[in-house]
């Protein structure tokens, strides 16, 4: 008989849904990490990622039933991510206008000095650029976390924002300049 | 990090950026790796792009650990049929 480690994360959900919890528990220990690094690379603070991953893992266990089994579950998770982290930045911050109508630019890099010292961030170079993805808007945090890191290619990105091809290329593009920006007035 | 200089060619500063993402068709392919033979702007803008996305790769292999599970199981609804903690 197969150890629980074993079982695919479809035979998890469906030992799940017949009324078992226990098994939730290897869920959520094989998908944490994906979840909150989803999380966290658009959110400065990794109390507020922390806290986002376990509503995913909540808002997925309520929503289990409506999971279609032969789609894997990670991606399913990583865009609940993606999601309630922006929802909860909207929540927190005002939206910075990119046209400088005050005559600035609306991009800063973020103060990450309050942080604990991530233990695996450790070049410089890494923690520059997640200053520099942390000072994009939410909607270009989002591409660059989609394409970069999600994998998705420009028709799946299209698909999960709701964008036409064109706005995402033109959106993504001007994501990767904005960071190009960021980082050389690191230097 | 240098500035984005020289300057692509007009028009190719997204072809370089759909060529990395592998969005270029084959046939735009080939036309745009024919121009890359002979053309210095584009290779050194090629060149920057790919360090970028080389650099944001390194992010997603940096993982900082993490442990939701005994929180996250203590919070899941208690299944139907549980008797009440005392």
């Amino acid at each position: 008989m197969a150890s629980a480690d074993q079982l695919t994360d479809a035979q998890l959900v469906t030992q799940i849904l017949s009324g078992d919890q226990r098994p939730f528990r290897l869920l959520v220990e094989r998908h944490q990490q994906a979840v909150f690094n989803a999380a966290y690379r658009l959110m400065a603070q990794r109390e507020a990622a922390a806290d986002v991953a376990q509503e995913v893992f909540l808002k997925a266990y309520q929503a289990l039933a409506s999971f279609q089994l032969d789609k894997p579950l990670a991606p399913w998770l990583c865009r609940m991510a993606i999601n309630l982290a922006l929802n909860r930045l909207k929540q927190q911050r005002p939206v910075i206008s990119l046209d400088g109508d005050d005559g600035e630019s609306g991009l800063d890099l973020p103060d990450l000095s309050a942080e604990p010292q991530a233990q695996v961030l450790q070049t410089e170079r890494q923690q520059a650029l997640r200053r520099a993805i942390l000072a994009l808007p939410p909607e270009q945090r989002e591409v660059i976390e989609l394409r970069h890191f999600q994998e998705q290619s420009y028709e799946e990105i299209a698909v999960s924002l709701n964008l036409s091809l064109a706005n995402v290329k033109s959106r993504l593009f001007r994501a990767r300049q904005n960071l190009r920006h960021l980082l050389e007035k690191e230097i | 990090m240098p500035p984005l200089n020289p300057a692509p060619c007009p028009g190719r500063e997204e072809t370089i950026q759909l060529f990395l993402d592998r969005e270029l068709t084959q046939p735009e392919r080939e036309n745009f790796l024919a121009h890359l033979e002979s053309c210095f702007n584009c290779q050194q803008r090629l060149q920057q792009w790919q360090t970028l996305f080389a650099e944001l790769d390194t992010l997603k292999a940096a993982v900082e650990p993490v442990d939701l599970a005994d929180q996250v199981m203590v919070r899941l609804p208690q299944p139907a049929g549980a008797s009440q903690a005392c």
